[in-house]
């Protein structure tokens, strides 16, 4: 899947604009991939907040945070930075103080810290910027949708079209869909987009 | 309060209701118990007598089983005090009357055990009977008593100490067959008052009372836990608010109004016992009206979670 990510973000190239899809489901899509944002990536350290839902009439517990990776921090508020990236699940145990018994696993929540992705930047001078997905590219994948996320504006298709707020650097996420071989594949990269100062 | 007992377990699905052991595996019980009257009620039972209903789904055609695991008293699994000197009745009723509300008492008074009397025997020490089920049945579901408010058919199970001095210790299990244990897809067990042995180990024991919509506030009473941990309410709104626990035969009782949000809701009332030992306590719950509420082998919608508000935020390393 990663050979096809670069060789997607090498497809990537100006072309003329389209309208986007009345039934554009790019939201959709980088909501249910979260992974795709630039915003969720490498990371390594997380930080667990309970501290407004604790039961103020309720009795007191430590709460233990179990890491997933054999680490343990206790707290309402904590924060732990793993080795390496990864899927964790994460899961809270209640320590009673005066009994000294153990409530297990009174909450659980999976977490996904995912690498950061190289990407190419391209330099542009206008604030209008046109883009096209290059499906010669890609031969052994048949691209059925492809998703656009500039700074949470939606864009749907293999063209599309961009009027960033300001000048400077961008970061645009690229989600694809398809099928490979009979199979349905799915992917996402990111790409740079410097708009220079003008002349 | 019944009928909404109704939908909910229509909207919880009754395909989750598989097993219909009293006590039930989620309770973390392991055995009830009834004392003979000449136990001192010390020893953790008030009254000598458990009411258990049975409800089937009307739809249930093949015949029913109520079995009962080491009815007798002696051997395995009871507690003797001296030589085994206890018989124990058990009784099925079912028909018009079984599910009356002095039977809803948790105090065996008035017409508790009303209804057509359809099996009964009783056990004293029988070798035959020890560590081993008997069973009660055949019964056409039919032969339960219609109830709307449980939506299905309803049958009791009684079990009285007679005379004697220890304390006989059993399970039960309303079974598809009988000779094993098979459970009816649709079925769940209840009670207005429990006696129950703790395990002896230290852990969490929970009872699975309903708050209906009409339930403003309960009250939790626990006769004799002898000081042996905590109690506490959970419930999706309350994380395990702290009740009043008693010592040595007394009762102990604390008051906890219900919030909107647990309204329709299953409570879990969880008995922290932080000592090792045995220890056999009652417990019962009322609404504000002074009314019994029924405890769920199989918890209506499932245990409840409280409702975290967990918030994850990534963060880089920090720079070294």
């Amino acid at each position: 899947m990663k050979a096809y990510l670069l060789a997607f973000l090498m497809a990537l190239a100006m072309a003329p604009a389209q309208a986007q899809s009345a039934e554009c489901e790019a939201q959709h899509f980088f909501e249910k991939n979260p992974g795709c944002g630039a915003g969720v990536r490498g990371f390594k350290c997380i930080e667990l907040d309970v501290r407004h839902s604790v039961d103020e009439n309720g009795k007191e517990f430590i709460y233990a945070w179990n890491f997933g990776d054999g680490a343990i921090q206790n707290g309402y508020l904590t924060e732990y930075c793993y080795k390496n990236y990864g899927t964790y699940t994460i899961s809270l145990d209640l320590l009673d103080p005066k009994t000294k018994l153990v409530v297990r696993n009174e909450l659980t929540k999976t977490v996904t810290l995912l690498p950061p992705i190289e990407y190419q930047i391209d330099s542009v001078q206008q604030l209008n910027v046109n883009f096209q997905y290059d499906s010669a590219l890609l031969p052994s994948i048949h691209v059925k949708n492809v998703y656009w996320n500039f700074d949470a504006h939606y864009a749907c298709g293999k063209s599309t079209s961009h009027t960033f707020a300001d000048r400077g650097f961008h970061l645009v996420a690229i989600g694809v869909t398809g099928t490979q071989e009979g199979n349905a594949v799915s992917g996402c990269t990111l790409m740079g987009v410097f708009i220079r100062k003008e002349k | 309060m019944n009928r909404l007992i109704i939908s909910l377990i229509t909207i919880c699905g009754w395909s989750a209701t598989l097993a219909q052991r009293v006590p039930n595996e989620v309770e973390n019980i392991d055995y009830l118990i009834v004392y003979g009257t000449q136990a001192p009620a010390s020893l953790g039972d008030d009254d000598h007598v458990q009411i258990i209903f049975f409800s089937v789904p009307l739809n249930q055609k093949l015949p029913i089983y109520i079995r009962v695991y080491d009815p007798d008293t002696g051997g395995d699994h009871d507690e003797l005090h001296g030589p085994a000197n206890t018989q124990t009745r058990i009784s099925v009723y079912g028909g018009k009357g079984t599910f009356s509300k002095d039977a809803q008492k948790v105090n065996p008074s008035g017409q508790y055990n009303s209804g057509n009397l359809l099996a009964a025997k009783v056990f004293g020490n029988d070798k035959a009977w020890d560590n081993k089920w008997y069973t009660f049945g055949p019964f056409n579901p039919l032969q339960g008593e219609v109830s709307e408010a449980m939506g299905g058919l309803v049958f009791k199970l009684i079990i009285e100490g007679l005379e004697g001095d220890d304390g006989n210790q059993y399970r039960c299990f309303l079974s598809e067959q009988s000779q094993q244990n098979v459970s009816i897809e649709g079925a769940n067990a209840f009670t207005y008052e429990y006696t129950f042995k703790l395990p002896k180990r230290k852990g969490i024991s929970h009872i699975y009372p309903f708050i209906d919509k009409s339930v403003v506030s309960i009250t939790q009473y626990n006769f004799d836990y002898d000081h042996e941990g905590e109690i506490v309410i959970y419930t999706v709104a309350k994380n395990r608010h702290e009740a009043a626990v008693s010592g040595s035969n007394e009762w102990a009782k604390s008051k906890h109004p219900m919030v909107e949000a647990e309204k329709n809701t299953t409570l879990d009332l969880q008995l922290l016992k932080s000592q090792e030992g045995e220890n056999a306590i009652s417990v019962y719950i009322t609404n504000q009206y002074d009314e019994a509420i029924p405890f769920f082998a199989i918890p209506i919608g499932g245990p409840p979670k409280y409702k975290y508000d967990l918030k994850v935020n990534l963060k880089p390393s920090p720079k070294k």
